[in-house]
């Protein structure tokens, strides 16, 4: 079975082919930060402009890289929701018309499941069930997961995404869109005992988080300095840690409310070095296993998408034929079938 | 001989047509565009090759109306037209949705001189003028243009209307008694972009699916990060 992946939620078109038997075997992505750049932000319009100019040079790639032809494809996998609804139709449009004229199911597919599965492309994949924590520009939430399909939700942010105040900080700094992984960099040769930042909801119960004081306790902070290079790495160091503190809390409350071993992190954020240094260390020092997506998984992809098509399509094979977009799509509203 | 699959996405009425030269048929289906609109045109492309029983894989290029209209409209034509090329391994030709609708002009009512206004949203218009002479060929008169209502200008004389433009804006348009309005038009223009397309596919012109993009007219978009 041959599952083409696509995704177009946001500012990147990715392509992938999954083989049932052999794996992944090519995926192709175009990332839009060099367009939104200079906006200081993803435009919809523009992303979905070049949505449609590149989806389709994508799959001529994606087929020649992994050597096959378009009609050894079982099933298209796109992804349907969430995201940015006129970028979604693109990649809607484009798959369920290519599913129509080769006579083979088009399966819609939830962005952040796929998000959640992503680790198990790895040699060293997790096993159900698993808490998993979602962070990303757009979303920061713990989900335990006991299968594809059985999610519930212990927790999210009550305002910014983690990846978003990451951004914003950054902006704040003086960095470049996008924003996230410059401030990683600066932090690098951050001082981590000039200032401690707040960790945010860590004194109350629950597993919610909340990103949007820190952002501001980071510009107040900033604009008490000379706001020259150190001051920025200090700054940049302070927030990186105190956010990926907070993450490494809530998880470990995740962990210890479910009583689980193993924990997914999953997510454009989930690339960041110093939250995987501190999960590791985390990890070794614990019984519980953590498990990341290679780096290239971490951002959107269509590997990711046509993983999810996969494993969507051997539950249900008969689930076909797709619907329409939802920009706004809770993970818990997904069941098993 | 050409069998041609075209499709309209981007007016107030989503259109599908299979026409065929060798027997000289169209076969067509519409239906007013409503949110969701992609999924009405594949069901209408799969009643159509039902109804006149003609295998995917014998469409010998896939026509779509590519603007100017609502982007979103217009990329959900694009993405299915892309998909469908893609997936039969045939080429695209796409029609402008202006001479989508002088042509019609011409074919229903056989006035040759129209002027086509279309809602541009944000109080604008998208505006040109055409010549047709013959079914299949409509030939540009004027810029393509994007302006408001009351920018718009034409040369005197009788010209036919057609477009929702000219009621959405009625009151602002510059008054011109020679000019004589006959509707939106796009009720079943796949037609005419099949029409169009013909002369396109017969001459060899017709492009790799990559092709089947949009054209905006508008290319001064909001930019407001999200």
């Amino acid at each position: 079975m041959l599952i083409l992946g696509i995704e177009t939620s946001c500012d990147e078109t990715g392509l992938a082919l999954y083989d049932s038997e052999q794996g992944l075997l090519a995926h192709c992505l175009h990332s839009q930060i060099d367009l939104h750049q200079e906006h200081g932000g993803v435009v919809p319009e523009l992303a979905s402009r070049d949505h449609v100019r590149r989806i389709t040079p994508l799959f001529n790639e994606v087929l020649s890289a992994a050597n096959r032809q378009r009609a050894d494809i079982s099933a298209i996998a796109y992804t349907a929701g969430p995201g940015l609804i006129g970028a979604l139709l693109v990649g809607a449009s484009f798959a369920r018309s290519l599913a129509f004229a080769l006579d083979i199911p088009a399966l819609p597919i939830h962005h952040m499941e796929a998000h959640l599965l992503a680790p198990m492309l790895e040699e060293q994949a997790p096993t159900f069930p698993f808490v998993a924590l979602l962070v990303s520009g757009g979303h920061t939430q713990l989900v335990r997961v006991d299968g594809i399909g059985e999610y519930e939700l212990m927790g999210e942010s009550v305002d910014d995404a983690a990846g978003e105040a990451f951004d914003k900080t950054a902006k704040m700094l003086g960095l470049d869109y996008p924003g996230g992984p410059a401030l990683a960099k600066l932090a690098v040769d951050g001082n981590p005992d000039r200032f401690r930042f707040p960790r945010p909801m860590t004194n109350r119960p629950g597993c919610d988080f909340s990103f949007s004081g820190l952002k501001t306790h980071s510009l107040t902070t900033f604009r008490k300095t000379d706001g020259n290079d150190q001051d920025k790495r200090d700054v940049a160091r302070a927030f990186e840690d105190a956010v990926v503190d907070t993450l490494l809390i809530k998880c470990r409350r995740a962990l210890d409310a479910t009583q689980l071993k193993q924990l997914v992190i999953a997510g454009g954020v989930s690339a960041n070095h110093s939250l995987r240094q501190r999960f590791a260390d985390y990890s070794q020092q614990s019984s519980v296993e953590v498990y990341f997506p290679r780096n290239e998984f971490c951002t959107d992809n269509g590997a990711m998408i046509a993983y999810a098509g996969f494993r969507r399509f051997e539950l249900n094979p008969n689930a076909s034929n797709g619907t329409d977009v939802r920009p706004r799509w809770p993970l818990s509203e997904l069941s098993v079938a | 001989m050409s069998r041609i699959l075209a499709i309209n996405s981007a007016s107030d009425f989503c259109s599908v047509t299979i026409s065929d030269t060798d027997t000289v048929t169209t076969t067509t289906r519409s239906a007013p565009t409503e949110r969701g609109h992609g999924d009405a045109v594949l069901a209408m492309i799969d009643q159509i090759l039902q109804e006149t029983n003609y295998a995917k894989t014998s469409i010998d290029a896939l026509a779509f109306a590519c603007g100017p209209g609502a982007f979103t409209s217009l990329r959900i034509g694009a993405g299915i037209t892309q998909g469908l090329a893609v997936g039969i391994d045939r080429p695209v030709v796409p029609i402008s949705s202006l001479a989508m609708l002088a042509h019609g002009v011409y074919r229903q009512h056989q006035r040759q001189r129209t002027l086509v206004a279309i809602d541009a949203r944000m109080g604008q218009v998208y505006f040109a003028a055409y010549e047709t002479a013959v079914i299949g060929d409509s030939q540009l008169v004027s810029e393509v243009r994007v302006c408001d209502p009351v920018e718009l200008t034409w040369s005197k004389g009788a010209w036919t209307t057609v477009g929702n433009g000219w009621q959405v804006y009625a009151d602002e348009i510059p008054p011109d008694s020679a000019l004589k309005y006959i509707g939106g038009g796009a009720e079943d223009s796949a037609i005419d972009v099949a029409c169009l397309a013909e002369k396109i596919v017969k001459e060899g012109k017709a492009l790799p699916a990559e092709f089947a993009l949009p054209v905006y007219v508008r290319d001064r978009v909001v930019h407001q990060a999200c």
